[in-house]
Formats: C-alpha cells, sequence, structure tokens
C-alpha cells in the first residue's frame, strides 16, 4: 500500500463533475472508486470510518466480480466446446479429440 | 457461501489452459515438419483458418482465465516478489567492457579478412548465431548485461565528449529510426551471408554511434538515441534480474514490466511497438503473399526500390494505429478518466514478452544447428574447416516454437493484467480496460501464426 502514486494524464470531459482524490488529485469517476482508490493507495492517511468504508466497498466490488466471472467461465466453456466442436468436424485424427476430452473431463470435474 | 479463491481456481484454470495449448500444439503438429517454424501450409492436420483460429482462441481463453484472478493482494505479492544480492559489479564491468572491445575489433577484423563462406566465417557466426541469436535471448531470459558489454559506450567512455545538451524534442525518435533502418537493411541486404558487407555495417554503426556518443556524451547517447542499448533496455525488462539501485534483484519474469515509467512518452511507446513490428515484417517478407504483393506492385509501376521501405512504414504505420486506436477505446470501455496516451504507456511493456517469444521461437533453431560451426569458426578463425558441422534439430522443435509464441502471449496478457490492476481503483475497470488490447492482440497472433505457418518464399527483388 504505497503512499507514491505515479501520476497519470487525466481528461475529464467538461460536462462531468468527477470527484477528486483529497491526496493525490486525481479525479475519479464515481465515489465508489474514490473509496477505492483512496484504500489502496493512501491506506496509512485514512481514518478508521474511511477505512471501514473501503472493506464495505472492496466486498460489494467482489461480489459483483463472483457474478461477472460466472460469465468469464460460461464464455469459456462455449468456446471450448465450440472448438471441439469444429475439430470433431475437421480433424479425422482420434487421438487428439480423445486428448481433449480427457483434458476437458479433468479441467471441469 | 464458499468464495472461489485463487488457490481453488487454479486446478480448473491450468486444466482449461492445458487443454486450450493442447488444441494448438497439436494443430501446430504439422509445423514440426522439417525442424522449422515454417511448414507448407497444405501438411498442416486441420485447415490453417482452424490453426489460426485456435491461435487467437488461446489468447482470448487465456484473457478470460486472467480475469479469474482478482484477489489484489495476490497480485502485488506476485510482482513485488524480489530478492536483492549486492555484487561488486564495477571491476567485472571494465574487464567485460575491455573484452567486448576486443571481440568487435576482431568482428570487424574477421569479417574483412575471414573466409567468404557465410558458415565458415566467424564475423558472420559471432554477429548473428553468438550475437543476435543467443546473447539476445539471455538478455530476456536473464537479464540485461548488455551496458556492463557494450563496446561502443566502452570506446565513447574512454574518447572525449563535446558534451552538448541532447536536443529534448529528439526523445526516443532516432532510437525508432534506426531500429528501422537496422531491420530494413537486414531483410534487404545479403547482411547474413557477405561478411565484407557486415564488417562494413558494423564500421558505419560504430562511426554513426561513437559520433553521436562524441557530441551528446555517452549518456544521453546510450540512454536516448541508440536503438540497441534502448532495444536490450526493453528486452531486459523481461528478465527476472533486474538491476536496482539496491544492487541486483530477482522477480518473478515480467514483473517489471508491470513497473510505472518503463515507457514514458509517444516515442518510447513507439519504440516498443517498432520491436514487434520488425520482428513480425521479418517474417512477413518471406511470405508468398509478399511475394505475389510485391510483383503486382511493381508490375503497376512502383519503384521496386521504394517497395520495402514503403512496407516497413505501411506496416509500422498499421501497428501502431492500431496500439493507439486500441488505447483510445479503453478510456472508452474502463470509462475511466485517463488520457489514451497515458494508457499506452501504461500497457506498451506488456508488448515485449510477445516479441521475446517471436525472438525465442525464429533464433533458438538457428543457434542449436550454428553452435557448432560457430565454435569451430571461433577456434580458428581465419582457416576454420571447410565443413563445419551443424546440429540437425528434431523433429519436436517447431512444436517447442509453437510454445514460446504461445508462452510470449500468456505471460503479455498476465502483465496486462496486473498493470490494469495497478492503474485502475476498480477491479471489473481494470477488466473492462483490456477488451480492446484483448481483441489486437488476438489479431496479432493469428497474423503471426499465419506467417509462421506459410510456405517459406525468398523475397523478391532485393
Ligand atoms: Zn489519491
Amino acid at each position: 500500500m504505497s503512499e507514491i502514486t505515479p501520476a497519470y494524464d487525466t481528461d475529464v470531459p467538461p460536462d462531468e463533475s468527477p470527484v477528486e482524490c483529497p491526496y493525490c488529485e486525481r479525479p475519479l469517476e464515481s465515489a465508489e472508486l474514490l473509496v477505492l482508490h483512496e484504500g489502496i493507495e493512501h491506506w496509512e492517511r485514512l481514518d478508521d470510518d474511511r477505512r471501514e468504508e473501503f472493506r464495505e466497498t472492496y466486498q460489494d466490488e467482489s461480489d459483483d466480480l463472483r457474478t461477472f466471472r460466472l460469465k468469464m467461465l460460461g464464455l469459456l466453456v462455449v468456446v471450448y466446446f465450440a472448438f471441439l466442436f469444429v475439430y470433431s468436424i475437421y480433424t479425422n485424427d482420434p487421438l487428439s479429440a480423445a486428448t481433449l476430452v480427457g483434458f476437458g473431463a479433468d479441467a471441469l470435474g | 457461501m464458499r468464495r472461489p479463491t485463487v488457490r481453488t481456481l487454479l486446478p480448473t484454470t491450468t486444466g482449461l489452459l492445458l487443454a486450450a495449448s493442447s488444441i494448438l500444439l497439436l494443430s501446430g503438429q504439422a509445423l514440426a515438419h522439417g525442424g522449422g517454424l515454417r511448414a507448407a501450409a497444405g501438411s498442416l492436420s486441420v485447415p490453417t483458418w482452424l490453426f489460426l483460429l485456435t491461435g487467437g482462441g488461446v489468447v482470448g481463453a487465456s484473457f478470460l482465465l486472467a480475469s479469474f484472478v482478482t484477489d489484489r493482494a495476490f497480485i502485488r505479492a506476485v510482482h513485488r516478489w524480489r530478492r536483492v544480492a549486492s555484487a561488486p559489479l564495477d571491476g567485472v564491468t571494465t574487464l567485460t567492457r575491455l573484452l567486448s572491445v576486443i571481440a568487435l575489433a576482431g568482428v570487424v577484423a574477421i569479417g574483412f579478412l575471414g573466409p567468404e563462406e557465410m558458415f565458415r566465417n566467424a564475423a558472420i557466426l559471432t554477429v548473428w548465431v553468438g550475437w543476435w541469436a543467443g546473447y539476445v535471448a539471455t538478455v530476456y531470459l536473464v537479464g540485461n548485461s548488455w551496458p556492463a558489454l557494450n563496446p561502443w559506450r566502452a570506446l565513447a567512455e574512454w574518447l572525449p565528449s563535446l558534451d552538448r545538451k541532447y536536443p529534448e524534442e529528439f526523445g526516443a525518435w532516432p532510437s525508432v529510426v534506426g531500429l528501422l533502418v537496422l531491420v530494413w537493411l537486414e531483410v534487404v541486404s545479403p547482411l547474413a551471408d557477405d561478411p565484407r558487407l557486415l564488417a562494413w555495417v558494423v564500421v558505419g554503426y560504430s562511426a554513426v554511434t561513437l559520433a553521436g556518443a562524441l557530441v551528446f556524451g555517452p549518456e544521453s547517447w546510450f540512454g536516448r538515441a541508440d536503438p540497441v542499448a534502448r532495444l536490450f533496455r526493453y528486452y531486459g525488462a523481461v528478465a527476472p534480474i533486474q538491476r536496482g539501485e539496491d544492487g541486483l534483484a530477482v522477480r518473478p519474469p515480467g514483473a517489471a514490466l508491470t513497473d510505472a515509467g518503463l515507457a514514458d512518452g509517444r516515442d518510447e511507446v513507439a519504440f516498443v511497438v517498432a520491436i514487434l513490428w520488425v520482428t513480425t515484417y521479418d517474417g512477413f517478407v518471406g511470405t508468398p503473399f509478399w511475394a505475389d504483393a510485391a510483383n503486382w506492385l511493381v508490375g503497376v509501376g512502383l519503384p521496386a526500390v521504394l517497395l520495402y521501405p514503403l512496407a516497413m512504414l505501411a506496416g509500422y504505420g498499421l501497428f501502431l494505429g492500431a496500439y493507439w486506436l486500441a488505447s483510445g477505446y479503453s478510456r472508452k470501455t474502463a470509462e475511466t478518466y485517463l488520457t489514451p496516451e497515458a494508457i499506452a504507456k501504461r500497457f506498451a511493456p506488456s508488448l515485449l514478452p510477445i516479441a521475446a517469444g517471436y525472438h525465442l521461437a525464429h533464433f533458438l533453431g538457428l543457434f542449436v544447428s550454428l553452435s557448432p560451426a560457430l565454435v569451430a569458426a571461433l577456434s580458428n578463425p581465419l582457416s576454420p574447416p571447410i565443413n563445419p558441422s551443424v546440429v540437425v534439430l528434431p523433429g519436436w522443435f517447431g512444436m517447442l516454437a509453437v510454445a514460446f509464441v504461445l508462452l510470449g502471449h500468456l505471460l503479455a496478457v498476465w502483465v496486462a493484467h496486473a498493470s490494469a490492476y495497478d492503474v485502475f481503483p476498480g477491479r471489473l475497470q481494470a477488466v473492462r480496460s483490456q477488451y480492446p488490447f484483448v481483441v489486437v492482440m488476438v489479431l496479432y497472433t493469428m497474423t503471426s501464426l499465419w506467417i509462421v505457418s506459410a510456405p517459406s518464399a525468398t523475397p523478391p527483388f532485393v
């Protein structure tokens, strides 16, 4: 949790009102992202309330991520079986198909 | 409810990754033909489009897998891990530099005076097999030892300097131009076959480099303008051994690429993209597609002499444009206030493992097969054996090359993932920032697999 943040060039569209980090002046896109940014980059300078807020926001984000990961896993499985299907058409080498199914069973089982 | 963690996900992800790579390796089996990377397209056991799609699919899948790793503490721990050893480097450096100055003089002398056959000439073999194939690989696999060897820097530091101020607006641009020119020269001239020509090019490069260092001082010249020193600096950032302020440090491979500030400015981003492009260009001009295109272009009236420089610039423009376009879109998908330039600078280093992977895939075979010839030529530079022995590569070597290409891409995806977590406070935001880059990377993988699987053709008009 370093205190030194590399300064990034930012460009805020004129019709938006960003929240700004009080420690490094980086404009953030939402109040939640500001809480996360402060917790990650300026942990030492936060009071207990703000730290608690960070923990809750991070936890909420983790819940969102779980849903996201499930979608990604679904996509991965679809891609995998699409390839398996295409390979079953185009390859007449039974060994490779068997290997793939074997790996798939290991991976998903 | 049990939350999925890195540890519980690991078996699943490795399983899927293995499955994905086995697809690529099996479909790439035909590449083993002849031990080289290229194989006749007709001998692929699956249609070429499926082979390319599988390569793209593996890169895409590896991005999906990386997005499962969402534990900030874990990612930081991996990339901040380092072990430091202090080593007395300065005394050793004087000796290594002295030796490499002698080696440079030897390359020029043997280039002019040695036998004219390429496989017997120690200068050709030292430069291409020893240095460009073997030594460069140690730079990204072990660490950047070039500052301790660089013979031109050693000479420049022994000579006086005018110490003029290096023009700030030049930045890294001279090194970008230098890299493109050197690779263009390598493609259009028999630089790897003709020892006399090689010696002249080494003399020419030495003259330009020493003149530059004389005017602007070695620090500015090798820090900013010299393409070779910059190339090694960037390749070295992939390696596990890094030189820090407190001595030599060991870090996980690629970890240094996630540090901010490695590519600082449009010019340095341009150099990183140039590294990737020249690797591709080198392969592209050897495809039948290029031979046909070149014949057609000359047929409709394009002067043949402009063919290669134009292809070099057009392709480079395309690569650079695609990267900047992706950076612009990344600002949108991540919904961030960071400028496209800030994003482009932060993620450019993640392209370096890809370039390293291709380099290893291209040159490891060359290094292994010609090493005995190099040793034979070095042991008796002026009259080496008439028929030097050459190692015949086993059939599985082509598969090894495909594996290196794949590993480079996987490391790149991981580095970009870790960098995104460092830049963006939101973890979903970090993953979304990578969408445009993944699209570009998948397209790039398919392009380069297409190049390596195309049958070999002699570049026309050279
Ligand atoms: Zn801040």
